[in-house]
């Protein structure tokens, strides 16, 4: 109950910081639609000997040496021993007989690619991470923790059977969704932390560029991989916990998995990503 | 010739000790006026943490608050738990202004932001 109000404060209050800024710098705003084309537009100017295709491989579409390596590893990809839990646990049937095939379009086979969406009722973005709680708790089991391994094949199975979908993320017509983008546009871009840096700083502006030993990736086609195997770590992680990394390593205090704040983020970042296919769950170092 | 290049370490050299003479001379400059500008006690400790504890809360509100602010924060009150008010001072400060900037970096980039947005 604290919770649905919490979120209706926060979305209120989006809301208004998105129309008060609007109205101030009408001038300054530029719809969705238009920021993608914008957005894929820099990318394939930047790199143009990169087709647009190619982004889903991350750092991989910019970085040769890194993509042999990669290669490499596919050959027995890390991340199928997640994919193969994650099928378990979706053929799971619910104490209450329901399964969860019964929450999801399709019955869950094939929609990552419309995820994460903009729940009107709820007045909320809701991911896919999150979806599969709601179906959980909707169905009298305990929701899983965001982190827990579980969820996270459960994600990673799910990405695994929409493979080839193109990422058709949609922004309703419903002025609580364009403030949810927004805000989430308002996060990429700004910059936070005792680094003070943006998101864009390190995936628009330095793109193909070197961090210490490593070249940073360009954010279109960032979220198509996810769930991803991180090599460093040793198992599969999901966006919102590379998202958390990305804010702890500008030395900022990082939000919690699928807060709002990380949700808006990816409700942006995917939308800026339509048009490419999934192709999740990924490898990475 | 080679005399040149002799005058000329020397200077460079003269240069470096120069410059770490300033900081050294900075650095306890900082550290007397610190010492000068309160007594390091229970009392003013204990207004200094509330100090940062509402800096670091405003920047939390505001969606900005660093990485280490909580953590300096939790060192102060450590601090004063040994009773080393000195440290627990330089840390609540340090954890205040850590607040105070972040606010600030809230504020600037409530508008900067949307010079970056790709066109």
């Amino acid at each position: 109950m604290a919770d649905k109000q919490e979120v209706k404060v926060q979305t209120t209050r989006q809301l208004l910081i998105f129309c008060l800024c609007t109205a101030l710098s009408s001038s300054a705003y530029a719809g969705p639609e238009e920021d993608r084309i914008a957005f894929q537009a820099y990318f394939q100017t930047r790199f143009p000997d990169v087709p647009l295709a190619d982004y889903i491989n991350g750092i991989y579409a910019l970085d040769e040496g890194a993509r042999r390596q990669w290669v490499d590893i596919e050959e027995f990809p890390p991340y199928e021993f997640a994919v193969e839990t994650g099928e378990l646990l979706f053929g799971q049937i619910f104490r209450n007989g329901n399964s969860y095939s019964d929450c999801f379009d399709s019955q869950g086979i094939g929609v990552r690619q419309r995820y994460p969406r903009f729940d009107s009722d709820r007045g909320e973005v809701v991911t896919l991470e999150m979806a599969i709680n709601l179906c959980r708790q909707r169905n009298g089991e305990p929701p899983y923790s965001y982190d827990s391994d579980e969820l996270v094949s459960l994600s990673a199975y799910m990405a695994w059977t929409s493979r080839g979908e193109v990422i058709d993320i949609a922004i309703p017509d419903d002025p609580q969704a364009l403030a949810a983008y927004e805000s989430g546009k308002q996060f990429y871009y700004s910059k936070r932390g005792q680094l003070n840096f943006a998101c864009s700083d390190c995936h628009v502006t330095s793109a193909g560029l070197y961090v210490r030993a490593d070249h940073l990736s360009a954010s279109l086609g960032h979220p198509s991989h996810f769930p991803v195997y991180r090599s460093k770590l040793g198992k599969v992680i999901s966006l919102h916990s590379r998202f958390y990394g990305c804010i702890r390593d500008v030395r900022a205090k990082p939000f919690a998995e699928q807060s709002i704040e990380y949700r808006n983020l990816e409700y942006f970042l995917t939308y800026m990503s339509n048009g490419l296919v999934v192709n999740g769950p990924g490898a990475r170092k | 010739m080679g005399l040149g290049r002799v005058s000329e370490a020397r200077k460079v050299k003269s240069g470096i000790f120069l410059l770490l003479l300033g900081l050294t001379v900075l650095c306890t400059t900082q550290q007397v006026s610190l010492a000068m500008e309160a007594p390091a006690n229970e009392e003013t400790v204990a207004y200094e943490l509330a100090l940062a504890e509402a800096s670091r809360q405003r920047a939390a509100e505001a969606g900005a608050e660093w990485l280490e602010t909580g953590s300096l924060i939790e060192q102060a009150k450590h601090a004063v738990e040994n009773e080393d008010w000195r440290q627990a001072l330089v840390l609540a400060r340090r954890a205040k202004q850590q607040g105070e900037l972040a606010v600030e970096q809230a504020g600037r980039e409530s508008v900067a932001w949307r010079d970056r947005v790709i066109q």
